[in-house]
């Protein structure tokens, strides 16, 4: 399949994302031209959604990676395997997604080991091949296969950072939390609680980002607004919900806790 | 006894007893609050709530209030001592202690 002959398809099957700008734009643009694109943000502001939401649009398989400290080159390429006393090899999720021409997305880049950045480089230029040192092949990416990757600049310290050497090989968009009113219409698509009731949830989520670098090391993610907001659709008091679903995960300092729930009780009721 | 030879000390205790009884406002001790012991909560609050990430949150020792008392209180004593909660350009001050309740 040919990267023309791939239609973008925007139906109520698609996993749901609100556009909070050209980012859809840009991506089918770099998709169309098969350059590889780099996606910064907070943790969980939507950029997992976004990828697995314009994955569909193109009509691509995604293949999703969530980089660890010990995630080798090898574990992204593939290894020999040992089955029933024969050698074998196993591709693992980039070749795979390299042969079959999909999307292959990297959570959190800069949490992998350097060696992964060996066989990224000649992927993301102009030269689109992946080299297999172990089997001695280099395959070349078809048109429809794109590579995505994202990272936290907010964790990132000098011995955890992108080199400017492989920065400079991908397209980048800048992901922050969506704007209050657009946020409430996404929460409340997500966890089927009243626009309402989800706008004061929102505001209390606004109120916790403000503490971010002073009392809390990160702000309240949508991702846990949207938690939130499902175990109060589910029927759990207002206040217990954001105690599990805000408070505790956000903080373990029990003044930062207290501080925080009376916040949430002076802006919720 | 011998304050029986002394009627001004006497009409003067006999009074400051009965006018500090009247004028007292009353203490708890044991439901003492103190600022000191929410001090990183309520500068969490202060920050959530709007307040400037920057400002100190910081107590204030009692002082003579200055506020205008009544006949009764002007005759009967020298006047309150309190710690009063203020904004200004340095920050937030609080009272170093409240114990105005007769529960926490």
């Amino acid at each position: 399949m040919d990267v023309a002959t791939v239609g973008t398809t925007v139906d109520e099957n698609l996993p749901y994302y609100l556009p909070n700008g050209d980012e859809c734009v840009v991506f089918e643009a770099a998709f169309r031209h098969q350059l590889p694109l780099l996606l910064k943000g907070p943790t969980g502001c939507g950029k997992t959604r976004f990828v697995a939401h314009m994955a569909a649009r193109m009509g691509r398989p995604l293949y999703t990676v969530s980089c660890h400290d010990d995630l080798t080159a090898a574990d992204l390429t593939g290894r020999f395997l040992l089955k029933g006393g024969e050698t074998i090899w196993s591709d693992g999720p980039l070749t795979r997604a390299v042969r079959e021409g999909a999307i292959c997305y990297l959570d959190e880049i800069v949490e992998a080991r350097k060696d992964v950045t060996v066989v990224l480089h000649p992927l993301s230029d102009d030269r689109r091949v992946l080299p297999l040192e172990r089997t001695g092949e280099a395959i070349t990416a078809p048109s429809t296969f794109m590579l995505v990757a994202s990272y936290n600049p907010g964790y990132q310290n000098v011995l955890k950072s992108l080199k400017p050497s492989t920065r400079q090989r991908f397209l980048a968009i800048t992901f922050d939390f969506p704007p209050a009113e657009s946020e409430v219409k996404i929460v409340s698509a997500e966890s089927g609680l009243p626009l309402e009731k989800c706008r004061s949830l929102v505001d209390l989520g606004w109120r916790f980002r403000a503490l971010k670098n002073q009392d809390l090391d990160e702000g309240a993610s949508t991702r846990l607004l949207v938690y939130c907001a499902t175990l109060i659709r589910s029927g759990i008091p207002p206040i217990n919900a954001i105690h599990s679903a805000l408070i505790e995960p956000l903080s373990d300092d029990d003044d930062v806790k207290a501080g925080l729930m009376e916040i949430a009780r002076a802006t919720i009721g | 006894m011998w304050q029986i030879f002394q009627p001004e000390e006497l009409v003067g205790k006999l009074w400051h007893r009965w006018a500090d009884r009247r004028l007292r406002t009353p203490h708890f001790p044991s439901e003492k609050v103190t600022f000191e012991s929410f001090q990183k909560s309520l500068g969490v609050c202060f920050r959530g709530f709007g307040g400037e990430s920057g400002m100190s949150i910081a107590g204030t020792a009692p002082k003579a209030s200055g506020h205008r008392r009544s006949l009764l209180d002007r005759f009967g004593s020298h006047g309150d001592r309190t710690s009063n909660a203020f904004l200004n350009r340095q920050g937030v001050r609080l009272p170093n202690a409240i114990d105005l309740f007769p529960h926490r």
